[in-house]
């Protein structure tokens, strides 16, 4: 995760590792994972793009995308919608355009500041999906995220106790949240 | 505070909102659903209101706060969020906030010192409102599932149970 707005990022910003060496994309049919994975042998097309450099934030010398893989690409940022399992904090969310991560509170952030999401597990739509592996490569989505929120929790209250020891005890805490919006998600046109 | 009078500045917004409401109505459209930080983000906290004893000693964190201007460095910090400091004579100490969409959230500062009070302050300001809830799921979303709900009957390899279940049978 990299902070736009402020650039007095602290550690854990960038403490997600990115894939030293990228890897290609794997764009999946709709249907193919799940019978991939249980029961039915895959009659599905499975395209899998060839191995091509992929420009990272990392390399700053990188090469073009190959035509597969823009076709690919392309191929999923023609839908209409899409969805990103994003890792924040080493947690996966998946979100779509508009949604509310509850996260643990991070203290560092202050409201209004703006997230450039840049660890995706996953990302896809109704027919396509693109799976990381690990990461899915950052010129392919644009994720903004915009801390709208550090809210408290309700008390909550445990109680400890066992039985002929005398022994009670009931534990009080509240929780601390920070709330980011998924301000957008977008699919990013291969130049 | 649900017995409460409306301040008249959320009575304001009230009447501007059932306006546009009604406009909306008319044109048989539904406004959309607001959700901060898509577009723009706005501040959630819009205004809060210190009130205080000169006498009582409940307020004796509160005079500190107010006094050594710990509530003014605060405020420039925070341009964008109104502040009132009143009196409220033989009363405790209260600190209410106004929010976006007229919510109201207070605390009371009965004994609280003066730093207790500076944290309770920025945690009121950190928050839009809404009462303190427990969130048991990890994203809050209104929008439809992306990929649907999966059919075994509309997918591309239909989904035989029987031929899956003789088969469960024959590996045991």
């Amino acid at each position: 995760m990299r902070l736009l707005s402020r650039p007095t990022a602290t550690r854990w910003h960038t403490c997600v590792k990115r894939p030293s060496a990228a890897l290609p994309p794997r764009v999946v049919v709709n249907g193919a994972r799940a019978f991939c994975t249980t029961l039915a042998p895959s009659t599905t097309s499975t395209t899998t793009a060839k191995a091509s450099p992929v420009p990272t934030s990392n390399n700053p010398v990188a090469r073009p995308h190959s035509d597969e893989t823009k076709a690919l690409v392309h191929r999923l940022r023609n839908q209409a919608k899409y969805y990103a399992t994003v890792k924040v904090r080493g947690k996966c969310y998946t979100v779509t355009e508009g949604d509310l991560i509850v996260t643990d509170r991070m203290v560092d952030l202050s409201l209004g500041d703006v997230l450039n999401l840049d660890a995706v597990v996953e990302l896809g739509s109704k027919d396509y999906t693109i799976v990381g592996k690990p990461l899915v490569s950052t010129d392919y989505f644009t994720i903004k995220a915009v801390v709208t929120e550090h809210p408290v929790s309700s008390t909550v209250v445990t109680t400890k106790f066992k039985k002929r020891k005398d022994y009670h005890k009931t534990i009080e805490y509240q929780p601390r949240y920070t709330l980011l919006r998924i301000a957008k998600l977008d699919v990013n046109k291969l130049a | 505070m649900g017995a409460r009078m409306l301040r008249p500045t959320c009575r304001a917004f009230e009447q501007v909102r059932r306006q546009m409401k009604d406009a909306l109505e008319k044109e048989k459209r539904q406004p959309a659903p607001f959700r901060n930080g898509v577009g723009a983000f706005v501040y959630p906290c819009q205004k809060l209101v210190f009130t205080y004893c000169e006498r009582g000693g409940s307020s004796r964190g509160m005079h500190e706060y107010l006094t050594q201007g710990k509530l003014e460095a605060w405020a420039q910090q925070h341009p964008q969020i109104e502040i009132q400091v009143e009196p409220k004579p033989s009363k405790h100490p209260m600190v209410s906030g106004q929010f976006l969409g007229g919510r109201e959230k207070s605390f009371c500062a009965r004994k609280l010192t003066s730093e207790e009070i500076k944290a309770k302050v920025q945690d009121l300001a950190n928050t839009s409102g809404r009462p303190d809830t427990r969130f048991r799921q990890p994203v809050l979303s209104k929008n439809y599932s992306v990929r649907g709900i999966w059919s075994p009957f509309h997918s591309q390899d239909l989904f035989n149970v029987l031929e899956a279940s003789k088969k469960a049978h024959r590996s045991e």
